[in-house]
């Protein structure tokens, strides 16, 4: 619970008029939600719990409101390519006709409506209704179309009004805001679309069907048992490069599901475990496949669908993949010590391994593909010693791609937060630690002295924007965030944009019959 | 005693180039004028022997649920699917027609441009187009479990075979063991007849002309030609209280006689059949196996107990036959003969002696050779270079010193180089066998082992290729040297083996495809 007394007023005007309370205002919620950035190109998109609204900070340290219509944003995301966000929100809405404030308004006619924002330069350029359970979207390779679909994981609740299909996915075309819904089965929450963009493939429990992206059809629906009792869910699933195959893995199942979308037909392929993860190398025109229970990497071909190892000294759980190369690590249980990171060649096959210090949690590359930077988590088993000093602690592991070469840095504090930067000048690491208040900039050609810059105020998060910049976001009630230019490690600010839009009363914004 | 037949190899007849060899099988040679044989009779009544002596001699085994091959594609029935995968050859592209419920058999005609289901549940066939998957569904009579279908594919006959292991649906009302029904695949029309009890087996003249059904005590020859086919039966025995159970009737090829071999009987009953003439001809006491020779002039009967072989004049079967001892201190009971009919190998699977004998025709010499057990089944490679001889886990005169006491065995012997032999211990129990066209390789399948066994007939080396699950059945695509097996999975798999690339590519879940809409 924030207190803003009004001596924090930092507008040039008065905009708290109407507040109660001789000038004294509680508020339930925070002024703004550093965790929910959301960096386009026209800038960075804060929700506000507080009231429900948004607001968008420019790179030059202006900020704009963006105007709902009277709607409280739920949740927000970016389009794939990154021109607009999608907003999902809400209004209140009152079946009584006369009612035009919410205390008119009785309870039981009181009702939540859901709506979908697409949104650029902080002005709403599209309107559209989907179903409110749909939480969570994918879009097209060219950004035009998206679907929306349950994500039941990461569902705060289902908002029901009636009642609700869950086996309904929902398809936008983001350009004139029409929508489809279809039928996709029981916890439909895996969507992949070929490269071309022609179709779809959405997963659902026991079954996978086939959606044209022109008419929004369903064109094949595939399933993958006959038995009703089984239940196979689909982990996850990726298409070949010539978008005819989709390879799809299936919890807990040493089955490799292979749908021809063209002929219409099915393949399991068996597999030896169950796979950890699934992804498809276009470059190497193969599906490689890590285990955690096998130290191996299968490589799948699209020919003959023939499985080739490449032996491993133990189980990945993870891949990460450059233009000729991937790199395998694990990032499963901390209880399993494995810290190694694997560079799997693709033109000679050849498997080149990195002892890090401490095991794997997350990989990142560098634009070039000359770095790969990690984020190292402490080990179960922290020993004594030296060792057990830095196995008991977070750690940045650097790999030289090109030299070959790996270093493991302890960290002071966890991270919370890690952003590549890549120039003419260099290449480095931008790491934000807890508790501290400097940004360390650690250079990848010389990784073991990091620079420290200096920020006002502690981090809480860093990104990166389209411009090549990186923001950072502050622990500033009002809302802070600095923008740094790694050329020269400039650093500008934008700040109290949080406040914006606070004045709320409760007219209802859209009347009955007018939503 | 009852006796379920185990193995067989009909290795001269390469029309049909996969066998299964599981117990309890019906005996029936799936080529035209070859032959049926039922030794699912007492064997009791035969012979004067030991009681080694006694038994049957154990020849073919016919299985309903093999795949079927064409050259350019394979057909699995799923009975539990009431549908028909088509497997393209050598894509592997799978695609599933409908058929009629619970299709427990599928073949395909020779000239692969049709495949046939009998749809048991249903009481129908279904006529497949192999290219299109056009179905046309024809009704037949209740109470069938197996199907035949003629050489040119035209005609097919569903009948009840009493020692198939096939289980029928329930059905209601009467039902007769004596009925066949014979479907015109072209005309799609269906004609119900009887036949004579207990119908033990089917077969069709090379032209396709004429269709012969043996029952306990008939043979029923069917003018095909005829605008409306009748069975023209013909008594096979005097007896008209007790008559002797045919065990084995043999057609030849140009479809004018059928030999009938009966339980217990020293005579060969020979049919003239279109003038329905029954006559008997001499045989040797305890005649244990009748065949063909590869160029359809000559019948040859072996007499177990007689120890002779009797050789008759196809042009004049009633003519007096040649006889050609056997080694007196030996008991073959069964022959085989070379492609080129040049040879026949002599063995019994009823003494449980581990030896086999040559036999060539121009000579008519006989050479005894000894083995490392007793005999299951001998079959010849295409070529007539190789022999397979499949040995029991029984151990009949094997000394217990022997590696291959208690152990199921398989010998390859090079017939042109001094019958040089390898013999092979195997795991368990072969459960099908398979040669490619060409003769230059063997292939077979164990019971609960998940290896297709790759026998080299030039070099008498085997090799083990893994698959993914217990095969069930194998084969050879037609006209090519691409294997097969169909194995355990409850969705459907098939692998193909190409001993050329050593390539093995496998196909799962193709039972899914039924369920595929669009």
């Amino acid at each position: 619970m924030i207190t803003l007394p009004l001596a924090l007023v930092l507008m040039g005007c008065n905009p708290w008029d109407n507040l109660p309370d001789n000038g004294q205002y509680t508020l339930d919620a925070p002024l703004w939600d550093p965790g929910s950035a959301v960096a386009i190109e026209d800038g960075i998109y804060f929700t506000q719990p507080s009231n429900g609204g948004l607001v968008r900070v420019r790179t030059d340290g202006g900020f704009d409101g963006v105007d709902l219509d009277g709607a409280e944003v739920v949740r927000t995301t970016p389009t794939a390519d990154g021109q607009r966000l999608v907003v999902w929100d809400r209004y209140r809405t009152c079946k009584d006709p006369e009612a035009e404030k919410i205390e008119d308004c009785d309870d039981d006619e009181l009702g939540w409506s859901y709506e979908v924002s697409i949104v650029k330069d902080a002005a709403v350029e599209l309107v559209t209704e989907i179903p409110a359970h749909l939480n969570r979207m994918v879009f097209t390779p060219d950004g035009s179309i998206a679907v929306a679909y349950l994500d039941y994981d990461s569902a705060e609740d289902i908002p029901v009004d009636g009642v609700v299909d869950l086996t309904q996915v929902a398809f936008i075309d983001l350009d004139t805001g029409a929508v489809a819904s279809i039928s996709a089965g029981f916890s439909a929450n895996n969507i992949i679309f070929s490269l071309d963009g022609s179709r779809a493939v959405v997963l659902s429990r026991s079954q996978v069907i086939v959606v044209d992206l022109e008419t929004f059809e369903k064109t094949v629906e595939f399933p993958l048992t006959l038995d009703n009792d089984q239940q196979v869910d689909p982990t996850s699933a990726a298409l070949t490069p010539d978008g005819r195959y989709a390879l799809i893995t299936v919890a807990g199942s040493k089955d490799l599901y292979k749908l021809d979308l063209d002929v219409k037909a099915i393949d399991i392929i068996s597999l030896d475990a169950v796979p950890a993860r699934l992804m498809v190398s276009p470059s190497l025109d193969r599906t490689l496949l890590v285990y955690n229970t096998e130290a191996r990497v299968d490589l799948l071909d699209h020919d003959l669908f023939n499985l080739d190892p490449q032996q491993l000294d133990h189980g990945v759980s993870e891949m990460v993949e450059g233009e000729s190369f991937a790199l395998l690590y694990y990032g499963g249980s901390a209880y399993n010590n494995r810290m190694d990171i694997y560079h799997l060649d693709y033109e000679s096959l050849e498997v080149t391994e990195y002892v890090m210090g401490n095991p794997v949690e997350s990989l990142q590359l560098t634009a070039s593909r000359a770095f790969a930077v990690g984020i190292l988590r402490p080990s179960a088993y922290s020993g004594s010693g030296l060792d057990g000093y830095q196995a008991s602690r977070y750690g940045l592991g650097v790999v030289d791609l090109l030299n070959q070469e790996e270093v493991s840095l302890v960290l002071e504090s966890p991270p919370v937060g890690l952003a590549l930067v890549e120039d003419d000048g260099g290449a480095y690491a931008l790491v934000l630690l807890e508790g501290r208040s400097d940004l360390l900039k650690v250079d990848l050609r010389n990784p073991s002295q990091p620079i420290s810059l200096e920020l006002e105020i502690p981090p809480t998060g860093i990104g990166a924007l389209p411009d090549g910049r990186f923001f950072i976001t502050h622990a500033s009630g009002l809302g802070l965030v600095s923008f740094l230019d790694p050329s020269d490690d400039s650093i500008s600010v934008a700040s109290g944009f949080a406040v914006l839009g606070l004045q709320t009363d409760d007219t209802l914004p859209r009347l009955a019959g007018q939503e | 005693m009852k006796r379920t037949l185990s193995l067989f190899l009909i290795p001269s007849l390469a029309a049909c180039s996969d066998y299964a060899m599981r117990e309890g099988d019906a005996a029936f040679d799936t080529g035209p004028g070859g032959s049926w044989d039922n030794d699912g009779g007492d064997g009791a009544s035969a012979g004067d022997g030991g009681a080694g002596e006694t038994e049957p001699e154990v020849e073919d085994s016919f299985f309903a649920m093999s795949p079927a091959a064409t050259t350019a594609y394979l057909f699995v029935a799923n009975p539990d699917r009431d549908t028909v995968t088509r497997v393209a050859v050598p894509s592997l592209q799978v695609i599933t027609a409908e058929v009629g419920d619970r299709p427990i058999a599928v073949a395909t005609t020779s000239d692969y441009r049709k495949a046939v289901t009998f749809n048991e549940a249903a009481d129908s066939v279904s006529v497949i187009d192999a290219e299109t998957l056009t179905v046309h569904e024809i009704g037949v009579r209740g109470n069938f479990n197996s199907m035949s279908l003629s050489p040119d594919g035209r005609w097919v006959i569903c009948w009840h075979d009493p020692n198939s292991d096939e289980e029928e649906s329930s059905s209601s009302g009467a039902q007769s063991y004596n009925e066949i029904s014979l479907v015109d695949t072209e005309n799609l029309t269906h004609t119900p007849m009887v036949v004579g009890f207990n119908p033990r087996g089917v077969q069709f003249t090379a032209d396709s002309v004429s269709a012969v059904v043996a029952s306990d005590a008939y043979v029923a020859v069917i003018d095909l030609t005829a605008a409306s086919p009748a069975p023209m039966r013909i008594a096979i025995s005097e007896d008209l209280i007790d008559p002797p159970l045919a065990e084995e009737v043999l057609l030849t090829p140009d479809g004018r006689f059928a030999f009938v071999r009966q339980f217990g009987a020293e005579e060969l009953t020979v049919i003239e059949l279109a003038e329905a003439r029954v006559e008997r001809v001499a045989v040797g006491a305890n005649p244990t196996d009748l065949d063909l020779t590869p160029d359809g002039l000559r019948a040859v009967a072996v007499a177990r107990d007689a120890k002779e072989l009797w050789l008759y004049d196809l042009a004049d079967p009633f003519a007096e036959a040649a006889v050609v001892a056997l080694p007196p201190t030996e008991s073959f009971g069964s022959v085989v003969m070379s492609p080129d009919g040049s040879r026949g190998l002599l063995f019994s699977t009823a003494t449980q002696t581990s030896r086999y004998a040559s036999w060539e025709l121009a000579t008519d010499e006989i050479t005894v050779r000894s083995l490392v057990k007793p005999v299951r089944a001998i079959g010849l490679s295409p070529t007539g270079e190789t022999a397979l001889v499949f040995h029991p886990k029984d151990n009949g005169d094997t000394p217990s010193t022997s590696a291959f006491y208690n152990h199921w065995a398989l010998t390859m012997i090079d017939l042109t180089d001094d019958f040089f032999a390898n013999p092979l211990l195997l795991p368990d129990e072969p459960i099908g066998f398979a040669h490619s066209d060409d003769g230059e390789r063997g292939y077979f399948i164990m019971e609960d082992q998940p290896w297709l066994e790759v026998l080299e007939y030039q070099t008498l080396l085997y090799e083990d290729i893994a698959l993914k699950s217990n095969p069930v059945h194998v084969g050879v695509v037609p006209e090519s040297t691409l294997a097969w097996a169909s194995q355990e999975h409850d969705l459907g798999r098939l692998s193909f083996y190409d001993p050329d690339s050593g390539d093995l590519q496998t196909i799962t879940g193709f039972e899914l495809n039924s369920g595929i809409e669009y």
